[in-house]
């Protein structure tokens, strides 16, 4: 899972759509998938009692459980439930892109998201920093940023503070303000002041997290730092393959993962030896043309004379 | 500039907190309410108690 990104990409969203964004929607879309499903990931207290997912991992990203919260198809659900209630196209699609940049960033660690739900359970994972919240809070935190999840929070933080812009006052009041309705909605009950805190107030989080785990983990702590990818090595990870079940599991994506794969290695590789095999002719025959011609003063490679050629005798 | 302070001092305060206590830095939900009370709440309580 991702923290601090999660709060801060979507002022850098922001920050390159401008007014053709609202900016509540799209926050209210990156913290979806987790919204209601986290506490049950790492277990809560009720007076003496302990409640928490047997199989954190599948029930937080697999099936069955709630991992079609990290689904492209569940963003476009609640989209288009959005737009039922508002009608604004406006609010949809900025949840849209809030939810699917949550989804995509969350194939970061080693368990992924799936992603294609419910055509495959397939979980679609890059494996970069440790799965780690079936260790609860903690240590999930510990590991995160200890392994290359620190090292993705740091630079959204870096971009976002690059985009320092979008927090100003005055574009608040030029580009968030006129384009996001959450906004126009409390602009009639609530101080401007408030609502620049509230506008404000994840990348506030964000930042802030990011630096309070980073000192509680290696300051107050030592949790061993370990940049590998995948890392931190010394944390108990889940992983996509553990969840996937590539023998039993029934999704296309499973069950053909290997041949298919072999296959389009193949494939690459045949069409790889067919462009090199073009050069080399090319480059021949570009040689024998340049002999029997006068010497062109400017010497184009074999595949723009051909592509010349080509768009001279269709043009 | 002054904003840009409180926000800062709202920043050191919230960070000393949750390295203290991790559960004040749970979700958003504490965070923006933090924020709004320490940038907002807290000048207004001051403003009110200095007339
Ligand atoms: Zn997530």
């Amino acid at each position: 899972m991702s923290w601090a990104a999660h709060d801060l990409e979507p002022y850098v969203i922001q920050r390159h759509l401008g007014k053709r964004v609202a900016f509540m929607p799209l926050l209210l879309g990156s913290y979806a998938p987790d919204m209601f499903t986290k506490w049950f990931v790492y277990g809560i207290g009720i007076s003496g009692w302990h409640i928490k997912a047997s199989d954190p991992a599948r029930f937080h990203r697999g099936w069955p459980g709630v991992g079609f919260t990290h689904s492209l198809i569940f963003g476009v659900l609640l989209s288009l439930v959005i737009y039922g209630i508002w009608r604004k196209p406006i609010l949809a699609y900025s949840f849209l892109i809030g939810q699917f940049a949550h989804a995509l960033t969350d194939t970061g660690d080693t368990v992924g998201t799936m992603l294609f739900f419910p055509f495959t359970t397939h979980l679609f994972s890059i494996g970069a920093w440790a799965y780690a919240g079936q260790l609860g809070r903690q240590v999930d935190a510990g590991a995160y940023y200890s392994g290359l999840g620190f090292v993705w929070d740091a630079i959204w933080l870096a971009w976002a503070m690059v985009s320092w812009r979008v927090l100003t006052r005055e574009y608040f009041r030029r580009e968030v303000l006129v384009a996001d309705p959450f906004f126009k909605w409390a602009n009639r009950t609530i101080s401007e002041a408030t609502m620049l805190a509230l506008y404000r107030a994840a990348f506030f989080y964000g930042a802030t997290r990011l630096i309070a785990w980073s000192i509680w983990a290696h300051v107050v702590h030592s949790f061993p730092l370990d940049l590998r990818w995948g890392g931190p090595h010394w944390v108990h990870a889940i992983h996509s393959s553990d969840l996937n079940a590539a023998a039993s599991c029934p999704c296309p994506c499973c069950r053909a993962a290997k041949p298919r794969l072999a296959m389009y290695g193949g494939l690459v590789l045949a069409v790889r030896f067919r462009r090199l095999g073009d050069r080399l002719i090319g480059h021949a025959r570009a040689d024998d043309e340049a002999e029997a011609l006068p010497r062109p003063p400017l010497r184009l490679r074999p595949r723009a004379i051909r592509a010349a050629r080509g768009g001279a005798s269709s043009g | 500039m002054r904003q840009f302070l409180l926000y800062l001092a709202a920043a050191v305060v919230y960070i000393g907190i949750g390295i203290y206590n991790q559960n004040a830095i749970y979700s958003y939900f504490e965070g923006a309410a933090f924020l709004v009370l320490f940038v907002v709440g807290l000048p207004a309580l001051v403003k009110r108690l200095r007339q």
